[in-house]
């Protein structure tokens, strides 16, 4: 049997990137994966990559920096047996050149979203006894980078979501956990980083940068039941780049 | 299976935790070579003393080539530090952390030679919290958890992940004799409320061993039910 038979998964941020290759991954595993995203376009794209691999997929516009699309959002998917938070935003600054709109809308997607979907979801969780949250943040939480201050900031508040939630939800059933990924080959993540892209993999133990399918092998471990004894923790997932 | 066609060694196999590991890796197509001083039946099963240093090396050759090795012997004679005696601390140290060093050291040539492998240390969450009567223990788990970075940098350019699983309080033989109905207490306060099963950490070690943690090295895979989250 495959591992979320029968499950319900909801996964932010799968237009692109690291959400899409997780909401393949789990539908491939046998949930029905609702994802959203704001670009219509490559939401059926990834519709079509899930249908591919033999699994079930809705796509939701939504954007989660507006908290009535969150609210909608949740309405509208209703009770789901996994949540993976993952969309979220990088745009990088110095501090003192920082914008406050930057800011804001920094907080206002990955951690005002991930805050408000989670506490319209998690009731039902409790309710059935049983549930996994997982949080895509990032190993930025951890180390100090020059241009990455308020980027940095959010995910470190994630990460301490995830142990709240944890202990908030665990004597109901429910599993919280953080995915910490290093430097992973998407995209948004090499034109955001450009030259500097290349230059992390030698930072790293490994000496390579991850695929987004290595991620989505991780969020798949921790929303099955073959992490069962795992809550309230943030699991690495870098090439070893904090290590070195 | 995922770990077909590869090679594993368990150390400290012949109850608990590290049974339960050497049970989910032959399950997993491994084949797996088990040890620690009791013997087992089968033909897989090397008796030695971690603690010795001797048996150490004669394990080393005997094992040979290993795809994934699981450092998971360990003892844990609780003790405060007023009264602590040097025989003990020094076993602790020689079991937990000196064995699994040489070990290792000894079969990394054979990895680095094939390209390839995954290390898997067994610590604890004791290693990153305050005890009143574990600080040997916890002191050798923490070192266990540093040698998983230093190695995670020395061989990830060979293509070796290594990490480590930190279990909270799970319920194995050893922790029922040691503990009793204290179990409960001592986790109806957590998150989940409940001890963890052999089984739980070793499918955490699963994952660590096979291809699907294949971005994974230098991480501390915490397995506590949410103890230290609180
Ligand atoms: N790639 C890396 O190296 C790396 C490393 C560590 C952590 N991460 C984290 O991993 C996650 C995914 O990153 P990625 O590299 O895969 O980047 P990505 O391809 O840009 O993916 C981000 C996803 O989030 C969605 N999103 C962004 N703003 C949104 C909004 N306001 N409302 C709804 N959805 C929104 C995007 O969809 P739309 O644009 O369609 O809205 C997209 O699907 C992020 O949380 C990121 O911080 C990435
Ligand atoms: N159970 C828990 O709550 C818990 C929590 C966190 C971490 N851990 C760690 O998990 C590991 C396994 O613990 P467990 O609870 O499964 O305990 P256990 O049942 O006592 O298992 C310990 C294993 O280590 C072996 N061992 C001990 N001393 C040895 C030596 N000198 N040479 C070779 N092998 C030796 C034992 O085999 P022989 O007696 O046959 O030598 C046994 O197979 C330990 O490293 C422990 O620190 C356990």
């Amino acid at each position: 049997m495959r591992t979320l038979e029968n499950q319900k998964a909801l996964v932010t941020g799968a237009t692109s990137g690291i959400g899409r290759a997780i909401a393949v991954k789990l539908a491939e595993e046998g949930a029905t994966v609702y994802f959203t995203g704001r670009r219509a376009e490559l939401g059926k794209e990834t519709v079509e990559l899930i249908e591919k691999a033999g699994g079930t997929g809705h796509f939701i516009v939504s954007d989660i920096a507006s908290i009535d699309d969150v609210r909608k959002l949740a309405a509208e998917v209703g009770e789901v047996d996994v949540l993976v938070n993952n969309a979220g935003i990088f745009p990088f600054s110095p501090t003192p050149e920082q914008s406050l709109e930057d800011y804001q809308r920094v907080f206002d997607v990955n951690v005002r979203g991930t805050y408000f979907l989670t506490a319209a979801l998690a009731p039902a969780m409790v309710a059935k006894g049983k549930g996994s949250i997982v949080n895509v943040s990032s190993i930025a939480a951890v180390v100090g980078t020059p241009i990455g201050s308020v980027y940095n900031a959010s995910k470190a508040a994630m990460d301490a979501l995830t142990r709240s939630w944890a202990v908030e939800f665990g004597q109901a059933g429910v599993r919280v956990n953080s995915i910490a990924p290093g430097p992973i080959r998407t995209d948004a993540a090499v034109e955001g980083a450009g030259e500097m892209f290349t230059a992390i993999t030698e930072l790293t133990a490994l000496k390579r940068v991850g695929e987004p399918e290595e991620i989505a092998e991780a969020v798949l471990f921790l929303a099955s039941d073959r992490s069962s004894y795992i809550t309230g923790t943030v699991i690495t997932a870098d090439g070893g780049y904090v290590a070195s | 299976m995922e770990l077909q066609g590869q090679r594993a060694l368990v150390t400290g196999a012949t109850s608990g935790i590290g049974r339960a590991v050497a049970r989910k890796l032959t399950e997993a197509g491994a084949t797996v070579i088990t040890t620690g001083r009791r013997a087992l039946g089968g033909t897989q099963h090397v008796v030695a003393d971690l603690g010795d240093l001797d048996d150490v090396r004669r394990l080393a050759d005997e094992v040979g080539e290993v795809d994934v090795l699981v450092n998971n012997a360990g003892i844990f004679p609780f003790g405060p530090t007023l009264e602590q005696d040097v025989e003990t601390y020094e076993q602790v140290f020689n079991v937990n952390v000196r064995g699994p060093y040489f070990l290792t050291a000894a079969l990394l040539p054979k990895m680095i030679a094939k390209g390839g492998g995954s290390i898997v240390n067994i610590s604890s969450v004791t290693a990153r919290t305050g005890t009143p009567i574990m600080s040997v223990y916890g002191a050798s788990k923490a070192a266990l958890d540093s040698l998983t970075l230093s190695w995670a940098v020395e061989f990830g350019g060979h293509g070796i992940r290594v990490n480590s699983v930190a279990p909270g309080l799970t319920r194995t033989e050893k922790v029922e004799e040691n503990l009793g109905d204290a179990i409960e207490h001592i986790v109806a306060p957590t998150p989940l409320g409940r001890a963890g099963e052999p089984e739980e950490i070793a499918e955490a070690v699963l994952f660590l061993a096979s291809p699907r943690s294949s971005f994974l090295t230098g991480s501390i895979v915490t397995a506590d039910g949410g103890a230290i989250a609180t």
